[in-house]
């Protein structure tokens, strides 16, 4: 047995304790998750459909009609105005402007959508910056909060402001009162300013107009049936209106709803697109593709059924697209993927096309 | 044999020895401080605390250059959060070991330096093992994962099978720090051409003249563009990665692909781009890289009081239902502010929740899980720091005060 001296060994013996434990500590804390891990999960689960109408009011149900909001224009209100308020024509940002009460007394109620941005809904944002106009001294938060009040337009909840201006010599005292309704694209702002004593005199015709206001949904383009057993994206790209996919559980496929306006190429040109995609050769003359008819419920078009080349590695892809005119637009439904898959589906796809119906 | 063992340990003993770490710490500290400027805390955490070296820049302590001038160049080694805290605790060890007799007068120390032990130690194992994840669920839905949002992985997924899908997941550092990626699972080869730790998503307009990205998938029709990490004070508070890659198998190429977990259907599932090998198809996500429960959690209804007037949350609160068949768990619990539910070593937190917008309806909840072995240790050190000091300074007080009244 080795004899350490008191104080050299000893210190070597320490320094290497000390080395002991760093490295240990260094191993436990070293180690590193694998880089590539494999295993089998369970299945996502989608939204309840409940949730996919929330995020996308506009699609009220796969199984009746589907409208795209990307075909549709925002939401604009209508209302029923007193017969004696003026009504001029919308100008800029105005959507439209009213003059109420006699010349010289006059008030205006303006209607003007703007973006729906944080300050733009914010009541005390807005508050803040209506007293500094009508020269009413700054005031605290829960001072602006006071003069704030929560309604219901149309079903939706808004603010409304009542603002009392200062005295002003011999000039009528003024008033102002805003209603901000905060929609899901824009913030409405209905903005009635004018002399206290009009504004008082017309609060029951204001209260009877604020009733009045819907916002009704627009005609959506086009409605139509899909499949329950096809997943609809929430949120296709343009020029898409509708997107879907299908999954068999072997193979899975998209289907789409396309619309285009004015030019589109010639038949051909849009022919030999879609057989290159199925890895098809192009042809020299339509005529060479087999082409059937195939009816909507208001239109009739043209149904084409392209399956490309087998490979040794691979089932083929396999097309089938119905161009769809009506007026304007021209229409392409398309559903694409392997060739097992598109022969199960071709059923509900030409279901799916003969239920179309154009509304505008 | 006593004093062998004090030999052996006076070098790591001495006072002097703690006082340099704390100076050192304070100057780890300090330094991490200013870097926050420039980077997210998880990423200062990482390189400052959690490492046993780092490296600091000159730069972070220097006003910041305008755009077009240089970096200040240069930077200093120091010891790292984990050197220092393990070199702190060896020394309070040793110095028990050698200096401190077990008695009632010093309890009280000992009791606090117990205490301190019980931080180091715990902050150590929380350092190593712990897990924040979370867990978003709509309305009506059940979940299995909950997701780290500090990281990503690259999914590889057959979604074949009706009951289950087969993963392979490739971590972040994988595709940091590989630019071939090749597995025995894997069905074809994966190169990393570009990784991006922070990127954004564009639509590409219809000229543009910049080629696509990717010959296949959503990076024909959109574009990412590299951001710079986020840092301690922006706005945005999460990294979101993106990454080019191209897959081939043999000499055949299935295509270069763009992902994103921007290339999303909801707030919650992520676009799967398709790749066809042979008859068997196979989905590419770039997501937040996920955690499987072998548990189940379905929220049943998220509840969202406001203050009137405002969208300030008055109180938010999520009602699940915990479906556990091991452990014969089946029931339902309400999770809500300061009241968490801890179950199977975790802690559900409400964290925030699922919406369009401020005003527009919510959607659903977000959990934050929690996973941290030593979540107690601070609980005992505080309650053992205190008890001890009280014993320390009453022993102190009571001193002085028999020495007055003698």
């Amino acid at each position: 047995m080795v004899k350490l001296t008191k104080k050299h060994g000893a210190s070597q013996m320490g320094l290497r304790l000390i080395s002991l434990v760093c490295a240990t500590s260094f191993g436990l804390c070293a180690c590193e998750d694998e880089q590539i891990r494999v295993y089998q999960a369970p299945k996502d689960t989608p939204p309840p459909a409940k949730i996919r109408q929330l995020m996308n009011p506009t699609v009220r149900s796969r199984h009746r009609d589907i409208a795209s909001e990307r075909a549709t224009p925002s939401k604009e209100p209508t209302w029923s105005a007193p017969d004696h308020w003026l009504e001029q024509p919308g100008s800029g940002l105005r959507l439209a402007t009213f003059l109420i009460g006699p010349p010289s007394q006059q008030a205006e109620l303006k209607i003007i959508p703007l973006p729906n941005t944080p300050e733009s809904r914010s009541p005390i944002a807005n508050v803040t910056r209506w007293r500094r106009l009508m020269g009413l001294p700054a005031a605290s938060n829960q001072q602006m909060e006071q003069s704030v009040n929560k309604i219901s337009i149309a079903g939706h909840r808004a603010s409304r402001v009542d603002l009392l201006g200062p005295p002003d010599g011999q000039q009528p005292r003024q008033r102002r009162v805003v209603v901000i309704l905060p929609m899901p694209d824009r913030v409405w702002f209905f903005d009635l300013i004018g002399p206290a004593t009009t504004i008082e005199a017309e609060s029951d015709s204001l209260r009877r107009f604020l009733a009045s206001i819907k916002f009704d949904a627009p005609k959506a383009p086009i409605t139509f049936n899909a499949p329950d057993n096809w997943e609809i994206h929430q949120t296709p790209q343009p020029p898409r209106q509708a997107a879907f996919t299908v999954n068999d559980g072997m193979y899975q496929g998209e289907i789409t709803v396309v619309m285009f306006t004015g030019n589109i190429g010639t038949a051909l040109d849009n022919i030999n697109r879609w057989r290159k995609q199925v890895g098809l050769a192009a042809i020299d003359n339509d005529e060479k593709q087999p082409i059937e008819l195939i009816e909507t419920v208001n239109a009739t078009g043209n149904l084409l059924d392209l399956i490309g080349p087998r490979t040794d590695r691979s089932h083929p892809q396999r097309m089938l697209i119905a161009v769809i005119g009506n007026g304007d637009n021209v229409w392409f439904f398309k559903i694409m993927g392997p060739d097992p898959l598109i022969q199960k589906e071709k059923p509900r796809f030409v279901s799916f096309v003969q239920s179309a119906h154009f509304t505008r | 044999m006593g004093n062998a063992i004090k030999d052996l340990c006076q070098p790591i003993v001495s006072l002097r020895l703690t006082v340099v770490l704390m100076a050192m710490s304070i100057v780890l500290i300090f330094s991490a401080t200013w870097a926050q400027i420039d980077n997210g805390i998880w990423f200062v955490v990482e390189k400052y605390f959690r490492s046993f070296v780092v490296w600091v820049p000159l730069q972070i302590f220097l006003p910041r250059p305008e755009i077009g001038e240089q970096i200040f160049p240069g930077a200093f080694p120091w010891p790292g959060g984990t050197t220092l805290g393990l070199m702190l605790l060896i020394n309070l060890l040793a110095a028990h070991a050698v200096r401190f007799k077990l008695t009632l007068k010093r309890s009280g120390i000992i009791l606090i330096h117990t205490a301190i032990i019980l931080l180091l130690v715990g902050e150590g194992i929380t350092g190593a093992f712990a897990l924040e994840t979370q867990m978003p669920i709509y309305e009506g839905q059940t979940t299995r994962w909950a997701h780290d949002i500090r990281e990503v992985e690259l999914a590889v997924i057959n979604h074949a099978s009706p009951e289950h899908d087969q993963v392979l997941a490739i971590n972040q550092s994988a595709l940091e720090q590989r630019s071939v990626i090749d597995h025995v699972r894997l069905p074809f080869q994966i190169r990393v051409e570009r990784f991006m730790p922070n990127a954004i998503v564009q639509r590409r307009i219809p000229n543009d003249t910049d080629p696509p990205q990717a010959d296949h998938g959503l990076g024909v029709t959109h574009r990412v563009i590299e951001q710079s990490r986020v840092t301690g004070v922006g706005a945005q508070s999460v990294n979101i990665p993106a990454v080019i890659i191209q897959i081939s198998r043999g000499d055949e190429s299935l295509g270069r692909f763009v992902l994103s977990p921007l290339f999303r259907q909801d707030d919650i599932r992520i676009v799967g781009q398709r790749v066809q090998v042979e008859d068997q198809q196979y989905h590419l996500y770039l997501r937040f890289r996920r955690y499987y429960k072998p548990y189940a959690i379905r929220l049943n209804e998220f509840s969202h009081d406001r203050y009137t007037g405002t969208t300030i949350a008055k109180n938010f609160s999520s009602d699940i239902h915990l479906s556990d068949p091991t452990h014969h768990e089946d029931r339902n619990i309400l999770i809500y502010m300061n009241h968490p539910l801890r179950y199977h070593g975790e802690t559900f937190y409400q964290a925030n929740w699922l919406r369009k917008s401020d005003d527009g309806p919510d959607f659903g909840t977000v959990l934050q899980v929690v996973d941290n072995p030593a979540w107690q240790t601070p609980y005992i050190a505080c309650l053992l720091a205190g008890v001890g000091m009280l014993i320390h300074f009453g022993m102190t007080l009571i001193r002085f005060l028999r020495h007055q009244t003698a």
